[in-house]
C-alpha cells in the first residue's frame, strides 16, 4: 500500500466560501495534514502561494477579484514565481465537460466536482503526489501534459510536430500506482 | 515570515522538439510518499479516508448553522434580484446558488443541492437573456422547503418530486437553445 506523508506536505486551500474552506481543511487534517493555509480569492490565494510556497494548491474556480482559472494561468508562468509547477487541483461546483476541458487548458493538474468527499479529495492528492506528469510548453500552452492516454481510436491530425515523443505514453493509473514507487 | 520549499524547484530538464518542449521538473511531489508493507491490492489508505471522514462527521454539528446562513444569503440574493433583475444581481444570485450546489450534499440536503444545480443551468442556458423570474423563485423556494422540511438524503419524496419537477420546467424551457448545458441529475 502506498502512504502518503500528509504531514509534510504544505496546503494552500483557496475558496470565497468560508464553509467550503472549512470542510476542506477539516478533511486535510483527517488525512494527516498540518499545514493547511487558507485564501478566499484570488488575489489574496496569490500572495498566499508567494509566501507560503505550498506543494498543493485546492482552489475553488468562481472567486471574486480573479477567478480559479485565471490564479492557475498566473502559476503556471515560467520564470514568474518560485514553482509554476505545483500541482493544482481544482474543486469546483462546475462539472459540464466543457469546464473541465477549460479547467485542463489553464494548466490545472486534477479536476474534482462538488460534493466532495473524503475518498475523492485522498484520490486526486494521491494522483498528483505519486504519478507526476512532464509539462508541456508551447507557444500557447504551458501546464501538465494534457495527453494522460495514447487512444488507438483518434484519428484526428497529430497536432505536435517533430520528434519521437509526439505521445508520452502514459500506464492507466491503476498500474501506475502500483509500481511507481 | 515567508516560507522556504523543502526541496529545490527550480530545476527541470527540458527536451525540446519542433513546436513544444517537454520539461520534467526534477521535483516532484513523489517524495511524499512511500511504499508501506501490507495489502499490494489497497490502492488507497483507508485508514486515513475514515480518519478524515470521521472529522468531518464531528463537523457536522455545525451543519445546521451553516445551512441556515446559506439559506439567508440565498433569500437575500434572490430578493435583490427580483427587486432589480440587472447583471449584478444576477451574478450575485448565481454565485449563491453555485455555493449551493457545490456544499448543500456535503451539509446533507443532497436534493437542495440539486435543485440549485438546476436552477445555475437554467441561469447559464439563458445566459444574456431575460430570466423567468418566477422559474427562479421557484427554484429558491424549493430549495427553502427541502431544508425546512428537513428532507435529507437523495430519495425524500417531497424533495424528489420539487427537484424532478423543476428539471422538467428547466428542460421544456432550454429545449429550444444549443448548447444549453443538460439538465438532468
Amino acid at each position: 500500500m502506498i502512504r502518503i506523508d500528509f504531514n509534510r506536505l504544505r496546503f494552500l486551500v483557496i475558496d470565497d466560501n468560508a464553509h467550503m474552506r472549512r470542510i476542506v481543511r477539516t478533511l486535510l487534517h483527517g488525512f494527516g495534514a498540518r499545514e493547511v493555509y487558507e485564501a478566499e480569492d484570488g488575489a489574496s490565494a496569490l500572495e498566499a502561494f508567494t509566501h507560503y510556497m505550498p506543494d498543493i494548491v485546492i482552489s475553488d474556480w468562481a472567486m471574486p477579484i480573479f477567478d480559479g482559472l485565471e490564479l492557475t494561468s498566473m502559476i503556471r508562468q515560467p520564470g514568474a514565481n518560485a514553482n509554476p509547477y505545483v500541482a493544482i487541483i481544482m474543486l469546483t461546483g462546475h462539472s459540464e465537460k466543457k469546464r473541465v476541458l477549460q479547467a485542463r487548458d489553464a494548466g490545472v493538474t486534477e479536476f474534482l466536482a462538488k460534493p466532495i468527499s473524503a475518498k475523492a479529495l485522498y484520490q486526486r492528492i494521491l494522483n498528483v503526489v505519486v504519478n507526476p506528469r512532464p509539462f508541456i510548453k508551447t507557444k500557447t500552452y504551458f501546464g501538465p501534459d494534457r495527453r494522460r492516454n495514447s487512444s488507438g481510436n483518434y484519428v484526428g491530425p497529430e497536432r505536435r510536430k517533430g520528434g519521437k515523443s509526439e505521445t508520452i505514453k502514459v500506464q492507466p493509473l491503476l498500474d501506475k500506482t502500483r509500481s511507481a514507487l | 515570515m515567508a516560507k522556504t520549499p523543502s526541496s529545490s524547484r527550480d530545476g527541470a530538464k527540458v527536451e525540446r522538439f519542433a513546436d513544444y518542449d517537454v520539461v520534467t521538473p526534477t521535483f516532484n511531489l513523489k517524495t511524499f510518499a512511500r511504499k508501506t508493507p501490507g495489502n499490494d491490492d489497497l490502492l488507497f489508505d483507508e485508514e486515513a479516508i475514515a480518519r478524515a471522514e470521521a472529522a468531518l462527521n464531528n463537523l457536522s454539528s455545525e451543519f445546521d448553522g451553516w445551512m441556515k446562513s446559506e439559506l439567508v444569503r440565498l433569500g437575500e440574493a434572490r430578493d435583490r434580484f427580483v427587486a432589480n433583475p440587472e447583471a449584478k444581481t444576477r451574478a450575485a444570485l448565481y454565485n449563491v446558488s453555485h455555493d449551493f450546489r457545490g456544499q448543500a450534499a456535503t451539509l446533507g440536503f443532497p436534493l437542495a443541492g440539486r435543485v440549485a444545480d438546476t436552477l445555475c443551468k437554467v441561469m447559464d442556458a439563458l445566459d444574456k437573456a431575460e430570466l423567468p423570474v418566477a422559474l427562479i423563485t421557484n427554484h429558491v423556494d424549493a430549495i427553502r422547503a427541502i431544508v425546512r422540511e428537513d428532507a435529507r438524503g437523495e430519495s425524500h419524496p417531497i424533495g424528489l418530486a420539487l427537484a424532478e419537477g423543476l428539471e422538467k420546467a428547466a428542460r421544456e424551457l432550454t429545449a429550444h437553445l444549443e448548447d444549453a448545458p443538460s439538465i438532468a441529475p
